[in-house]
């Protein structure tokens, strides 16, 4: 019986087996976690751009907040294929923010029937609602990884004043397109569906829509910031987006700033 | 027309192929029939493109009227069979894995299945859902795939494939490779070194149960409790199918098909691919136990696998006529 672990160190980097179809590449021996998350967003570009050996054995690659997951077909290929595909990666991987990302300014709608959370965040946190409301917008989030549901992206790097942990009896019904915070963190809710997050807002934006071209709007690694707009603008946004309209588009593709 | 009309769909009957990985980085579930072989060897027994769309029950208890000749198979079961109703009111029985050529009007049964948690039903032409992100499985949980993201519903039509040129060769298999009994193999870790040496000594070890709260996400197990370092909780990281995490009470989680595609609970083994048809098949309170293996096995018993299954597909023989009772009885009355 193998007892050992199955995996690898290389400097602040290791490898660790998902079974038989998905090699972790993991950063969490980096000091500096901000650093590790860089790395890891920077990897999974570099893997997904298909410029590595074996990179048709790659099926996805999954970033997770300060690691990537490479899945694999093991009838086709093998994780040691993998890891030679990917160490001359990490040679010289680097630690600067993509160059690659989107940044989406992001109306939203404070409070209200749509941020049902916004009086109790204001309580927790000992900020009145208008603070709370302004230390949300002067923060840029980036989209560290994505899950839970289909375009989900979980935005990180909120004003820690507002750090808070999830609600601890979650609710069974949290519409689409509601804005929670909890931790570091802020989410958009792509869909309706259960969730424990504490919800201080709505945006008109369709971030996941199924009949759309590209029916997600977020991938890995862009900037989100906010920008709060009032009850008429949120009304006529909404309705130009239930028409089908694209109502929001980056506000730059290119920006190598780390707001 | 070409369509299925859906008569009862029974608990969580829905639309499945391959399922579409290579979006779980949008947070897109792989999704995808949970029994592959029994996917694979369904679409060959009825003459379907490797990729066509089968339908995959859960427990049984389907019924649907053909609405026009197709060849149907049951597969992913041995010991489940298809009643097949004339609009006569005659029936007859079919054994699963092995075609039938029906012709329009002919309604199909399955009860319970007595051996497996979920089976396939393929018909020729395949399901004509429309494509998603490559695929036309339905992942219910995220409301995507199938015709409007959900379970099949009673009384629903489906449209079915135009079949070019319909012949009538019914085929069987010879091993539908169901090998009862073994240990479900795994590969230890991502997160294995959160766990004490007993916790892992007792997973490789212990008999689990096939927990009641099971669907296309996954299959929670009941038994002894897995012993935490710590804590349950990780930055949450990239899942693949088969993964087996045990969050804070100490009870695994076998993630299946449908799994949400990152996770923040400690993963203490992950079951090999070539085994998760088999995992797939367990029903609730069925037991089960664990084994390790390294990951050069796992590659090689995939490879294995891979092999065998393409030899049953390649060694499918005709199936010898269904021997229709009731109607040669009626025959016989008439005689």
């Amino acid at each position: 019986m193998n007892s050992t672990r199955t995996s690898t160190h290389a400097g602040f980097r290791r490898f660790i087996h998902a079974g038989d179809s998905g090699v972790i590449v993991s950063f969490a021996d980096e000091p500096d976690m901000a650093v590790a998350m860089v790395r890891a967003r920077r990897l999974a570009t570099m893997v997904r751009s298909g410029d590595m050996d074996f990179a048709n054995a790659v099926l996805d690659v999954i970033p997770g907040f300060n690691n990537i997951i490479i899945q694999y077909d093991p009838v086709y290929s093998s994780s040691s294929d993998i890891i030679k595909g990917v160490e001359p990666l990490l040679a010289d991987i680097g630690a600067d923010e993509l160059v690659d990302s989107r940044h989406w300014i992001m109306p939203v709608l404070y409070g209200g029937e749509g941020g049902p959370d916004l009086e109790d965040v204001a309580e927790k946190t000992g900020f009145p609602p208008e603070e709370v409301i302004s230390r949300h917008l002067s923060r840029q989030l980036t989209v560290a990884i994505m899950g839970f549901m289909p375009g989900l992206g979980y935005l990180k790097g909120i004003d820690p004043a507002l750090t808070l942990p999830r609600r601890s009896s979650p609710r069974k019904r949290v519409p689409a397109l509601t804005l929670g915070i909890a931790m570091d963190q802020s989410v958009i809710y792509p869909l309706t569906s259960p969730g424990g997050w504490n919800l201080i807002g709505k945006v008109p934006v369709r971030i996941f829509e199924p009949r759309r071209d590209d029916p997600i709007l977020f991938r890995p690694g862009d900037r989100v910031s906010f920008r709060r707009v009032d009850d008429a603008e949120f009304t006529d946004l909404n309705q130009r987006a239930e028409a089908g309209e694209t109502i929001l588009h980056p506000a730059s593709t290119m920006d190598k700033g780390e707001g | 027309m070409h369509s299925l009309r859906i008569l009862t769909a029974g608990p969580h009957a829905s639309i499945q192929d391959r399922g579409r990985p290579g979006q779980q980085w949008l947070g897109i579930p792989e999704g995808g029939v949970l029994d592959r072989d029994a996917f694979a060897l369904g679409n060959a027994l009825v003459g379907n493109p490797a990729d066509a769309a089968v339908i995959e029950v859960c427990l049984g208890n389907f019924s649907a009227e053909l609405m026009t000749r197709a060849k149907v198979a049951l597969t992913g079961t041995s010991a489940g069979t298809l009643t097949v109703q004339d609009p006569g009111g005659h029936s007859m029985t079919v054994e699963a894995n092995r075609s039938v050529d029906l012709a329009a009007g002919r309604i199909i049964r399955l009860g319970v299945i007595p051996d497996s948690n979920t089976a396939t039903i393929a018909i020729s032409g395949g399901v004509d859902a429309p494509l998603f992100y490559h695929s036309r499985s339905t992942s219910p949980s995220a409301g995507i795939g199938g015709f409007d993201g959900g379970f099949l519903q009673d009384g629903q039509i489906i449209p079915l494939g135009v079949v070019e040129t319909p012949d009538a060769a019914e085929w069987m298999a010879s091993d539908t490779l169901k090998d009862t009994g073994q240990p479900i193999r795994c590969v230890r870790g991502p997160q294995d070194d959160r766990f004490t040496e007993n916790a892992l000594l007792v997973f490789f070890s212990a008999e689990y149960t096939v927990s009641p709260i099971l669907n296309r996400m996954g299959m929670r197990l009941d038994g002894e409790v897995l012993e935490h370092r710590t804590n349950a909780d990780i930055p949450s990281d990239g899942i693949v199918t088969g993964t087996v995490q045990v969050p804070g009470n100490g009870l695994p989680i076998v993630l299946l098909a449908d799994h949400q595609s990152t996770g923040g609970y400690t993963k203490i083994a992950t079951v090999i691919t070539a085994d998760m048809p088999r995992l797939a098949r367990l029903r609730p309170g069925e037991g089960l136990r664990f084994t390790e293996v390294t990951v050069a096995e796992a590659e090689a018993i995939a490879r294995q696998h891979h092999d065998r299954l393409g030899a049953v597909l390649a060694g499918l023989q005709l199936a010898p006529p269904i021997v229709d009772l009731a109607a040669l009885y009626a025959l016989g009355d008439t005689t």
